[in-house]
């Protein structure tokens, strides 16, 4: 397990140590670590990304939030406007490992990693995040993930940050179901994002609002992090009620496509995923 | 029947200066500051890297091993093979001697029964060099058909899994069962047909790994005089010097230094045997280190076990007659196969002594999988999820609170039960009339601390949530009665402090400390002036090791006797000194103190024996061997959660009440029982070997083997019950084990006070709750 570490100064000298061959970049390290240590990964030099200080920035703008590529889930945590315009991210990296694993775990991290069972990817997706690389371009999340770990970054490139565009939701929702509470992986999760028109009420009222627009996405049970597009469709100008709700519970079983593993079968996932939306009715707030 | 004639102690509880209070770990200095304190710390110049190719096969016969590419290596110092090892069987197990345990293990053997078991030992000058000649080492193996499903273990026409002739002490090797037990105890059938209510079923426990932190360890070398030295991570130092001996004919020194954690997987004898090999074939130091993976899957695991219950009590909650069929198994070797299996019985039958009849037996069967081995409960948690939840679903056919009926049915103090007598580890117990038993008051307080009464008012669904409380009973023993034997030295220094050398092996439980605290209690004088030095073969004396909840019982009798002795020793000496008869002087803080009000320290004493008085070096040896094993008791309690959509059972609450004596020191004595509740709730809910087809397992790391983490163990509350056992040091029991047994049943009973729901296989996963509970509402 030999290999070189370098901690570079600035974005040039990256990109310079970049065109090497077997060369990896690390941000935290909790993913990166974890595959060199069972063999997964042979890298010949690791190329830290926590000394470029270019990096390492927060930028609250009008219409946009962004991330640089060093951020930690506890540094974003942290960062008052992301409760207050971005709570579903907050929710999802909130429920990442432990407090020690957000303490050294980013989201561009969590991004490149293209686990379907990642949590602050599952967010970014509901929130139509997109990413930016060091050749300047900015690309939609969906199209930078391609697959379990791959990604369409280009050879020789990084990841400079996330842009979230703002935009004002009603009610949000992330939940991860795992065997454990805390350090576990996803056996699946959810999250959903809802604006209604003439805004939301509470379970006791009864009125003609409806949803005016519905985003909601699974981890764990495909490739990649799935949202459910036609669901999303079908939920425009309805009520949230028992009988949507058994309607779109019903899309999702044909929606998502897990598998069998050691944390659950693909029936107990499937029917879990097509359960989890019945959460909605539970919740307080609906339209 | 008669009361064992162990004297009882003169002092009233109320007057302790030392124990009962939680004074510092005599440890915890050098642990929070990183010191080298571990194995993996020694530093032997030198040493070889030792590493074992295993096998990637369950069970297959060697055929031939070419070694010679490993061996061209540059580097690689050897490589041994069954042909270059003694041809000795033996049990890794580390028990009293002869163990009741089957001699079928070879240290290297020319047939593999795991997938993990050790084929060739590789040692060379670095880690590095040591993992590519196992890559370089080529097999041939012929193959054979795998028994990896326990409950056809022994079915005709499996393959045999120990067909080698030296093998002694096996029940029936030709259809694979290591060991077999039975017993029984009035007419069984005759009670049960006669029961009112008869309730049946048939409970599963599977394999759990015991998840210490410090893997498995060891470092051998010649000393400068060419007297073979183990530095080990071992639980029982005495029995691997013993058995190293058996092995190799050699003659040894075994340190056991701080250990990470053992929980029963370092009761046996796993490196020493290979880095012994390395340092006898090779004259040069040899160190292994087990990684994680070979720790979770080619150690040891908790028997997986299968129990079959019948159990009938008359409508008036007198429970009657319990019949309890077994079924263990003890993986591809029989270490502690028979003795856990009989402890199932031993540890959990006698708490319930007023039914008319018992009958209690089954198999242990070899597997081609890890082998089974001790784990704190001892096979005691095993047999209590099985037992205490068909109780308690007895209780609920019967009408009664569960609390009521175990109530009514179990033991008190001045009672006895034919099994202490019938049944003990690996052959017949001692009879004992139990003197401390304060079952009454756990059950009843642990309720009233718990709010029991008013938390099952509470609607048991609301919503998408179940709520349900639930109850089990547990007890346990205090180390192997006429077995375990435990010494220790006292020998006092010219600078007022005392060396106590025990030979107990503290692996993170804190026996060090409470020692140091019974010895200083005794000695009128503060821990800090005791030190202590344990577990070196050389140095201290014998120990049995640290197991069956023995070390504060034994060798803390034995610390206390020897204590006493050492405490008249300074008053003779004084009373030489200050000429005044024995009987006018006392011990007071570090002094002699007289009547007449003169007093010598401890130091002035010493210094003067030293160097101009009667000169001699005051110091003394004591051991004690049990004559009886008094259980502790706990009632424990647990409020769960379940999430009706998604099957996942939250542990909200979980209360104990604990009686185990004297608990000589409340903060470590609370720290065991919240870690061994930690652990039940891990075999309650997470931890389970999944293997392959092919019998490889796939749990074999932390990240795909589960055990609870701080968020799922919410609420842990543990209270002690004032209790005082006559016969153990200061009034004190164990407290070590008992903890495990209660967590599994008393959440699998608060499930079906829940959502009505009867588990009967451990761990309860969410999804198997899911199914469970759509099954439920489909019958609904
Ligand atoms: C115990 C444990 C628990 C975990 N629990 C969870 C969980 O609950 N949910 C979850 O989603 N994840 C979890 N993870 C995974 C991991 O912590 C997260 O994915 C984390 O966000 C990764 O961030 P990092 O900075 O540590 O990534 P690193 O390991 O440093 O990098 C991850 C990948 O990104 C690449 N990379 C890093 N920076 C850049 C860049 N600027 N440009 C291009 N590529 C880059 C690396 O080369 C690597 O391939 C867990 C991990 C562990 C060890």
């Amino acid at each position: 397990m030999d290999f070189t570490f370098i901690t570079p100064d600035t974005e040039k000298e990256l990109k310079a140590q970049l065109s090497d061959r077997g060369s990896f970049l690390m941000a935290g390290g909790t993913d990166l670590l974890v595959k060199v240590r069972i063999g997964k990964i042979k890298p010949r030099k690791v190329i830290s990304t926590l000394k470029v200080s270019t990096l390492h920035f927060l930028e609250d703008k009008t219409d946009e939030l962004v991330i640089g590529a060093t951020i930690t889930h506890s540094e974003l945590m942290k960062f008052k406007p992301l409760t207050r315009d971005f709570p579903i991210l907050h929710d999802a990296i909130f429920t990442i490992g432990s407090a020690q694993i957000r303490n050294r775990g980013t989201l561009v991290g969590n991004i490149v990693n293209a686990s379907p069972a990642g949590d602050g990817l599952l967010a970014l997706y509901l929130l139509n995040a997109k990413v930016e690389f060091s050749d300047g371009s900015i690309i939609p999340i969906e199209e930078f993930v391609i697959g379990p770990g791959q990604t369409t970054l280009p050879a020789g490139e990084y990841v400079r940050a996330i842009h979230i565009p703002k935009d004002k939701w009603d009610i949000h929702y992330f939940e991860k179901v795992g065997q454990r509470n805390s350090m576990t992986i996803s056996v699946a999760s959810v999250g959903w994002l809802i604006k209604c028109k003439n805004g939301v009420m509470f379970s006791s009222e009864r009125g003609g609002r409806t949803i005016e627009e519905f985003r909601i996405a699974y981890g764990s049970v495909a490739p990649t992090v799935l949202r459910l597009r036609d669901v999303e469709e079908f939920a425009k100008g309805k009520h949230i009620d028992e009988e949507f709700v058994h309607s779109i519970s019903e899309m999702v079983k044909k929606d998502v496509h897990p598998i069998d593993d050691v944390r659950g079968s693909a029936e107990y996932r499937k029917t879990l995923c097509a359960n989890l939306v019945y959460r909605m009715i539970e919740e307080e707030v609906k339209c | 029947m008669k009361v064992s004639n162990v004297k009882s102690s003169a002092v009233a509880p109320t007057e302790f200066k030392v124990v009962d209070t939680s004074v510092s770990k005599v440890d915890g200095y050098a642990l929070t500051k990183g010191k080298a304190v571990f194995t993996d710390d020694f530093n032997i110049p030198n040493a070889l890297v030792v590493k074992i190719l295993r096998s990637r096969h369950a069970h297959a016969i060697i055929k031939s091993i070419d070694a010679s590419k490993a061996l061209a290596l540059e580097g690689v110092a050897c490589v041994l093979t069954h042909e270059d090892v003694p041809r000795v069987a033996y049990t890794r197990a580390g028990q009293g001697y002869p163990e009741p345990s089957p001699y079928d293990t070879f240290v290297l053997d020319k047939k593999v029964r795991y997938v993990g078991d050790a084929v060739a030992i590789v040692a060379a000058e670095t880690e590095e060099i040591a993992n590519r000649a196992l890559d370089l080492i080529r097999v041939e193996y012929e193959v054979l058909p795998a028994v990896l499903d326990y409950e056809h273990a022994s079915d005709p026409e499996m393959p045999v899994i120990h067909d080698e002739p030296e093998i002694s002490g096996a029940y029936d090797p030709s259809r694979n069962i290591a060991n077999h037990y039975e017993m029984h105890i009035g007419d069984v059938d005759e009670e049960l047909a006669k029961s009112d209510i008869v309730v049946e079923g048939t409970y599963y426990t599977p394999n759990q790994s015991h998840a210490m932190m410090e893997t498995h360890v060891a470092i051998s070398y010649f000393d400068p005089n060419g007297r073979l030295t183990i530095i080990s991570s071992t639980q029982v130092p005495y029995h691997v010097r013993r058995i190293i001996r058996r092995i190799f004919g050699v003659e040894s020194r075994v340190i056991k230094p701080r250990i990470g954690g053992g929980f029963g997987g370092k009761q046996a004898v796993h490196v020493e045997a290979y880095v012994t090999a390395v340092t006898l074939k090779t004259g040069r130091p040899a160190r292994c280190v087990y990684t994680r993976e070979e720790t979770m899957t080619a150690s040891n695991t908790r028997h997986a076990m299968r129990f079959k219950l019948r159990v009938g009590a008359s409508k008036d909650g007198k429970l009657q007659a319990i019949d309890m069929q077994g079924l263990s198994n003890t993986g591809a070797y029989g270490e502690h196969a028979l003795t856990t299996f009989m402890v199932s019985g031993s540890k959990t039958l006698p708490l319930y002594n007023k039914v008319k009849a018992v009958r209690f037996g089954g198999d242990i069967v070899y597997t081609n999988t890890e082998p089974a081995g001790a784990f704190r409960g001892y096979g005691a948690p095993q047999s209590t999820f099985a037992l205490d939840s068909i109780l308690d679903e007895l209780a609920y056919k019967l009408g009664m609170d569960p609390i009521d009926f175990k109530l009514k049915n179990s033991i008190r103090e001045g009672e006895t039960s034919p099994i202490f007598k019938v049944m003990g580890e690996g052959r017949e117990g001692v009879e004992q009339i139990v003197q401390s038993c304060k079952i009454e008051e756990c059950a009843l307080m642990g309720a009233k601390h718990f709010n029991w009464y008013e938390k099952k008012k509470r609607p048991r669904i609301e919503k998408t949530k179940a709520h349900g409380y639930g109850v089990a009973f547990a007890m346990q023993g205090s180390s192997i009665p006429a077995i375990d034997m435990g010494g220790a030295t006292i020998k006092m220094n010219d600078d007022g402090t005392f060396n106590l050398m025990v030979g107990a092996t503290d692996l993170g439980t804190g026996s060090d400390t409470i020692l140091a605290q019974i010895a200083a209690e005794v000695l009128h004088t503060t821990t800090d002036k005791i030190i202590v030095y344990s577990s070196d073969t050389d140095i201290t004396p014998f120990d049995k090791g640290a197991y069956a909840s023995s070390t504060t019982y034994v060798s803390g009798n034995a610390t206390k006797r020897a204590a006493e002795k050492m405490a008249f020793e300074i008053l003779k000496a004084a009373s030489e000194i200050m000429s005044e008869p024995v009987e006018k002087l006392h011990l007071e803080n570090g002094k002699v103190i007289s009547e007449s009000d003169r007093s010598l320290t401890y130091s002035e004493i010493q210094t003067k024996l030293f160097y101009s008085f009667k000169q001699r070096q005051l110091e003394v040896t004591e051991s004690f061997v049990s004559e009886v094993s008094p259980p502790p008791y706990m009632v424990s309690f647990a409020e769960v959660e379940i999430d009706l959509e998604t099957g996942k059972v939250d542990v909200l609450n979980f209360l104990s009440y604990v009686d185990c004596g004297t608990p000589i020191n409340p903060k470590l004595a609370r720290g065991q029982v919240e870690g061994a509740t930690a652990q039940g709730i891990g075999m309650a809910l997470y931890e389970e070997h999944v293997s392959d087809k092919n019998g490889r397992i796939v749990t074999n790391d932390f990240f795909t083997y589960k055990i609870p983490a701080r968020e799922d163990i919410k609420n842990i509350k543990v209270e002690f019950a004032k209790s005082y056992e006559p016969t153990g040091p200061f009034g004190a029991k164990s407290v070590s084990e008992i903890g495990l047994d209660t967590p599994a049943p008393a959440i699998a009973n608060a499930i079906f006070d829940a959502i009505g729901v009867r588990i009967k296989k451990l761990p309860i996963k969410s999804e198997d709750m899911f199914f469970a509970i759509k099954n439920m509402v489909k019958s609904l």
